[in-house]
């Protein structure tokens, strides 16, 4: 239950968070924004009071109500920008709760500053105080006031929870003359997390002098908000409580539409079982828990309750289901736009390494049915026909499977978007955040690793890169600071860059640093630039004397380092006086997808990315020739390129040694283009790479030039060929 | 573990898997083998030692792949079909070893273990085996898997 309500809220945060950067460029929301945040408001508001987490439910109610007003037309004109600060601070704020709560912590966060400042807000959209600066007194009430009320508050939750606590230990036995009434409660459409609410009725009434079983008994399954929409909340309330409090009761729930409260006789078929063994229950006293605990917490009721209703229940439940079902036809227009906005699932990495296994596995034995000897030479066209058709849908099974795992890098690039635009205003400084191929897909992974080294990048950039706009003025630089994020696909590689048009590095301030703290290896004449300014990724180099909330603890490039070394990435920078500083961080695409050419040397097979191949030749023998020392070198289109061959390099025997008899492939890496001989080029195919197996070092002398291993749909092997690997060797 | 080893008289007594290299019987700690397999042949891996026989695939993972002829210092053949590969758990990882043949699982009591001869006479170098299993005459040599495969591990097998 819970885990369902830190999700949903999660995920309304984060839409609304996008909301609100929208709108902030314009300053101001549009009037579906609006609308937008105010329902987002609502929602959290109603699940937060559900979970009776007070402080979250009166802050997103004040929200409310501030979004409230200016739905209904009140432009809040001049004070858009605090009202954007404002949300954006409460939006941290629930952040912050959420994070406790997964961590198991009590959300014990104070909203009252946020709430006061909302209240200003209020005021001035309302019109009654025309200047911010005036509330000030009142304002000072106001907050005390709030706090005694804040104080009360959260006596009156500490009691609720303690009653709560009671009604759970000790069920009163209902008295006697009790009856028993099935109520059936419809939500409003579209409120959305009717479980949470159905939960909160529960709650409530277990405060009462009542006995409940209720359907769906478990409230916190998936299905079941899906079943109370379709078939309503349907509960088995037996008590001694006059039917009209019972109703009052429900109906004061928010977001309840209807309820029907009937009475049902004691031994009606219609009651469930917990409900009818009633007469021994009484006796027992804390007994009857099973009935009167939530459902969540015991799962005897889970079990019994949906096979409890006999004959005639299960009749007019199928009936429902069928109204239901009749229903949903008729929602499944209106109802369009809510479904859509659900259209992602979590699911666990493990599972989709394992499907993509699995899938694997499929391939292998698809050719082992279809390639089986047991046919021998016998004809058999239609077989051919089947096998024609299972093969398309494997491959389409396979290229789905691959695309589940990865994730464009957007959701990392809105953090960093968030980040700028705060750290801009708490320095002064006025930075342009222009984020580049953030549709760029990489391995879930990926972006785990990822998001803290570029936060902390990022910081550095808006901290110590881009001067203040007074001092930029002076530069001639406009005044206006710009920081460009981008993320590219460079063949084996996914490259980020984090660019700023700000001072740039300090290369004297740098070595002495670096000098200071006995961080130098090499005499200092012949560092070269690039070398000196790559220093500040030495543990324990900070160039910024003093420490800021964002960055500058000394800590932080060289565990930039550390991350992205752990993904098998690098990082790097590059600076010009003056004009600003680049950092470059490179990811090697484990566990994604490559497209790639097959080619054999001796029995080994590579895969190397198509990527880096500029061509393939069938090469004649005086088009290469060596060099005094013996190198081989390539003649291609007039200019001539260095010549590896790869038995030799990876000590392969049994292989094609005349240039005439194999084939050359032209490469390029980062740092130059080259070629490699090799025996046979087998074709193009899309892999999944793998990691090698960290054993494997153990096994050979020398692994440099392979980044990984691929398996094709036959089962074999191929190593994948890590082209900037090989070019350092040659 | 407690799975796996059956509570016997003495709570002590381990089972070992015990397979053949060059007709010689060795015994391996059975809570470490994944699965046994059939001999296949391993595609090569670039500047592969000696003893490296490659890797194969084994339901979609990549595994190395040991023979334990070389690796034993026995001569090398050309593996039959009763030649299998002994797929264990390494470091939270799999490696296999092409042995000639497995025979059974026996169960040793401490007291049928003593340490072999090398650990004394070798000194620094860690042999092979590091115990002796006499079952009734049989003997039985169990290999060393920290020195046989070169990692460290937590515990002693």
């Amino acid at each position: 239950m819970l885990d369902a309500y830190i999700y949903e809220t999660q995920q309304l945060l984060e839409a609304l968070e996008n909301t609100l950067l929208a709108g902030e460029n314009g300053q101001k929301l549009d009037a579906d924004q609006i609308g937008e945040v105010f329902r987002i408001m609502h929602t959290i508001k109603g699940a937060s009071a559900m979970m009776e987490f007070e402080e979250l439910s009166i802050l997103s109610h004040k929200l409310e109500d501030m979004f409230t007003l200016i739905r209904e037309g009140k432009d809040p004109g001049a004070a858009w920008p605090a009202l954007f600060d404002v949300m954006f601070s409460s939006v941290s704020f629930f952040n912050a709760e959420m994070a406790k709560l997964l961590d198991k912590q009590t959300p014990n966060g104070d909203s009252l500053p946020l709430r006061e400042r909302v209240e200003v807000l209020i005021r001035q959209i309302e019109g009654e105080e025309t200047t911010p600066e005036a509330p000030e007194a009142p304002e000072g009430a106001g907050a005390e006031e709030e706090a005694v009320d804040a104080a009360a508050e959260e006596a009156e939750m500490n009691t609720t929870e303690a009653e709560a606590e009671d009604a759970q230990a000790e069920p009163a036995a209902p008295a006697a003359d009790s009856a028993i009434y099935k109520a059936t409660v419809h939500f409003e459409k579209d409120c959305q997390m009717e479980n949470l609410r159905a939960f909160g009725i529960v709650q409530v009434l277990q405060k009462m002098n009542v006995r409940l079983s209720y359907l769906p008994a478990d409230l916190s399954a998936s299905s079941a908000a899906e079943d109370i929409v379709n078939n309503g909340f349907i509960l088995y309330i037996q008590t001694s409580e006059s039917p009209a409090e019972i109703k009052a009761v429900l109906d004061e729930t928010l977001f309840v539409k209807a309820v029907t409260l009937s009475p049902v006789g004691e031994d009606s078929e219609d009651i469930p079982i917990e409900m009818r063994t009633q007469p021994e229950a009484k006796g027992q006293g804390a007994d009857v828990k099973p009935a009167a605990a939530p459902a969540v917490e015991t799962p005897e009721v889970k079990a019994s309750a949906p096979e409890t209703p006999p004959a005639p229940e299960a009749e007019a439940a199928s009936n429902g289901n069928g109204d239901a079902a009749a229903a949903q036809v008729n929602n499944g227009m209106t109802s369009f736009e809510t479904v859509a906005k659900q259209n992602f699932i979590s699911v666990n990495v493990n599972k989709l390494d394992s499907l993509l296994n699995i899938v694997g596995e499929i391939v292998t034995a698809q050719s082992m049915v279809v390639n089986n000897a047991d046919f021998g030479d016998r004809p058999h066209e239609s077989f051919d026909m089947a096998a024609q058709q299972l093969h398309s849908l494997i491959n389409e099974l396979q290229d789905i499977v691959m695309s589940i795992r990865m994730i464009p890098m957007s959701t990392l690039f809105q953090k960093m978007r968030r980040l700028v635009r705060d750290m801009s205003r708490r320095f002064g400084k006025q930075i342009q955040l222009e984020v580049i191929g953030e549709d760029t897909e990489v391995d879930k992974n990926v972006i785990d690793y990822l998001s803290d080294p570029l936060l902390h990048i990022i910081r550095n950039s808006v901290d110590h890169g881009v001067e203040s706009p007074e001092r930029r003025r002076e530069l001639g630089k406009p005044e206006n600071g710009r920081i460009i994020l981008e993320a590219k696909m460079t063949g084996s590689d996914v490259v980020v860059t984090v660019t700023d048009d700000g001072a740039g590095l300090n290369k004297d301030k740098i070595l002495q640093k670096a000098r200071e703290k006995g961080l130098l290896t090499k005499p200092e004449s012949e560092l070269t630039d690039r070398e000196i300014y790559n220093l500040i990724f030495l543990p324990g180099f900070s160039t910024k004397e003093q420490v800021t909330e964002y960055s500058g603890r000394g800590v932080g490039m060289d565990v930039v380092r550390k991350n992205i070394a752990y993904i098998g990435g690098a990082v790097s920078v590059d600076s010009t006086p003056g004009q600003g500083t680049v950092h470059t961080i490179r990811i090697p695409l484990t566990l994604t997808i490559v497209d790639g050419m097959k080619f054999s040397v001796g029995k080994m097979n590579f895969i190397v990315p198509t990527v880096n191949v500029l061509s393939a030749i069938k090469p004649s023998p005086e088009d290469v020739f060596k060099d005094p020392e013996g190198n081989e070198m390539m003649m291609i289109l007039g200019k001539v390129y260095p010549l590896m061959r790869l038995s030799r390099f990876f000590n392969i025997h049994d292989t094609v040694t005349e240039i005439a008899d194999g084939m050359i492939m032209h490469l390029s890496s980062d740092e130059r283009d080259f070629c490699i001989f090799f025996d046979h080029l087998d074709g193009e195919y899309q892999v999944v790479v793998k990691k090698l197996p960290s054993y494997l070092e153990k096994c050979s002398s020398n692994l440099q030039g392979i980044g990984g291993c691929a398996i094709l749909g036959d089962g074999s092997i191929n190593l994948i060929v890590d082209v900037n690997g090989l070019a350092a060797e040659c | 573990m407690d799975e796996i080893l059956e509570k016997g008289p003495g709570d002590d007594i381990r089972e070992y898997l015990i397979f053949t290299v060059d007709k010689i019987e060795f015994g391996i700690d059975i809570g470490l083998v994944q699965e046994i397999i059939e001999y296949q042949e391993a595609s090569p891996i670039p500047n592969m030692l000696d003893f490296c026989s490659g890797i194969i695939n084994i339901r979609g993972t990549i595994v190395p792949v040991i023979d334990m002829r070389r690796k034993l210092g026995f001569e090398s053949r050309v593996y039959d079909d009763r030649a299998c590969i002994i797929v264990i758990t390494l470091r939270s990882e799999l490696v296999g070893m092409i042995v000639d043949g497995v025979q059974d699982v026996a169960r040793i009591a401490p007291e049928q273990l003593s340490d072999s001869p090398a650990v004394r006479s070798q000194g620094e170098i860690k042999p092979f085996t590091s115990k002796i299993a006499n079952i009734n005459g049989n003997i039985k040599q169990i290999i060393s898997i920290e020195a046989v495969f070169d990692v460290e591990l937590d515990g002693e097998f």
